[in-house]
């Protein structure tokens, strides 16, 4: 199934109305959707507006992509998980988010193959499409985690005064 | 003799008290990726977000509550800071490092408040300048780091330094 997850700030119903079409009355693919305070309410894919922990786990796990917001969380939890994900940036110009900050987030993410970015929703379908029937599962590799593993124990052991020098 | 025993000097020192703390959902990802990488230690971690259920992360390990508040809800964010001073002044940790956002600012500052040092770790969703509460805790905190290289200022030893990233 497809898990679509928008957050739990704010509404992203341009997000919600797209997956809602490409699913349409003919049920293309199996998906649940977490859509927040949103106005749009699906017609063709059951939802929630907001989802436990204990919940969202749940559907983490069951999903074969994850279609969400260019939010870190949702990110990082796919990664952690090898599961692939397709985010949307939310766009300040929509009154999405209070500012650009997703557009910024995307390109580095999607620099980094960490997530398939669709920056025109009209292509939400397509690149659903592809990630379905690849067979490959992504390998997040999260190149700058080493570096800050060690300047950050580095850094906490002289707050705490059990220095030692690290490499 | 139990007198005697009871007051024999300890050697032992009591363990360090690390804590950490973020609103819930994204800036608490990247706090667990921290935590994955922080060296442990003898020492004592406790967890503190907004989320009223116990965060899966955080299932049998200490937990703390204070309430979410996001810009403009004064009474929110009184709320938040006053429930923030009864837990350092009960807990009196050694070091907190946060990653924001409002809540994880109005924690740190009732940290300096009890004389606590802090650490903010800026959200790596902010790659174009710090987050707002970012730029007011680089104000009193003791060390503010940046997820981007490109936003360290390298000749204030207070930061915002780049130690590194979560992606």
């Amino acid at each position: 199934m497809i898990f679509m997850t928008v957050g739990t700030q704010l509404a992203f119903d341009r997000l919600v109305r797209s997956l809602d079409a490409w699913v349409g009355p003919e049920q293309r693919y199996p998906a649940f959707a977490q859509i927040g305070r949103g106005e749009y309410l699906p017609e063709h894919i059951s939802y929630d507006r907001y989802l436990d922990p204990e919940a969202y786990q749940k559907y983490l796990q069951a999903a074969q992509v994850v279609v969400g917001h260019c939010g870190i969380g949702t990110i990082l939890s796919c990664n952690d998980q090898g599961i692939p994900v397709v985010v949307v940036p939310r766009r300040f110009d929509l009154g999405e988010h209070r500012n650009d900050h997703q557009i910024a987030t995307a390109r580095q993410v999607e620099s980094r193959g960490l997530a398939r970015v669709v920056y025109d929703e009209s292509q939400l379908g397509a690149v659903l499409e592809e990630v379905l029937s690849g067979e490959q599962k992504p390998e997040a590799y999260h190149k700058e985690r080493d570096r800050l593993a060690r300047n950050l124990n580095r850094t906490v052991n002289r707050f705490l005064g059990t220095a030692g020098e690290l490499s | 003799m139990t007198t005697a025993e009871t007051a024999r000097p300890t050697t032992r020192q009591k363990a360090q008290h690390l804590m950490l703390a973020a609103s819930f959902g994204g800036h608490w990802k990247q706090l667990m990726v921290l935590e994955d990488l922080l060296d442990q230690g003898d020492r004592r971690l406790s967890f503190v977000s907004t989320s009223r259920e116990t965060p899966p992360e955080a299932i049998g390990a200490d937990y703390y509550r204070i309430p979410d508040c996001n810009a403009g809800e004064r009474f929110n964010a009184l709320r938040c800071l006053s429930s923030g001073l009864g837990l350092m002044l009960r807990l009196r940790p050694d070091l907190l490092i946060t990653t924001g956002a409002l809540p994880g600012l109005l924690l740190a500052v009732a940290a300096k408040l009890t004389g606590t040092r802090v650490i903010w770790v800026d959200s790596v969703a902010n790659a174009e300048c710090l987050s707002t509460s970012g730029r007011m805790a680089a104000k009193f905190v003791d060390l503010c780091c940046t997820q981007w290289e490109h936003l360290a200022d390298n000749d204030n030893a207070r930061g915002p330094v780049y130690l590194g990233s979560v992606l």
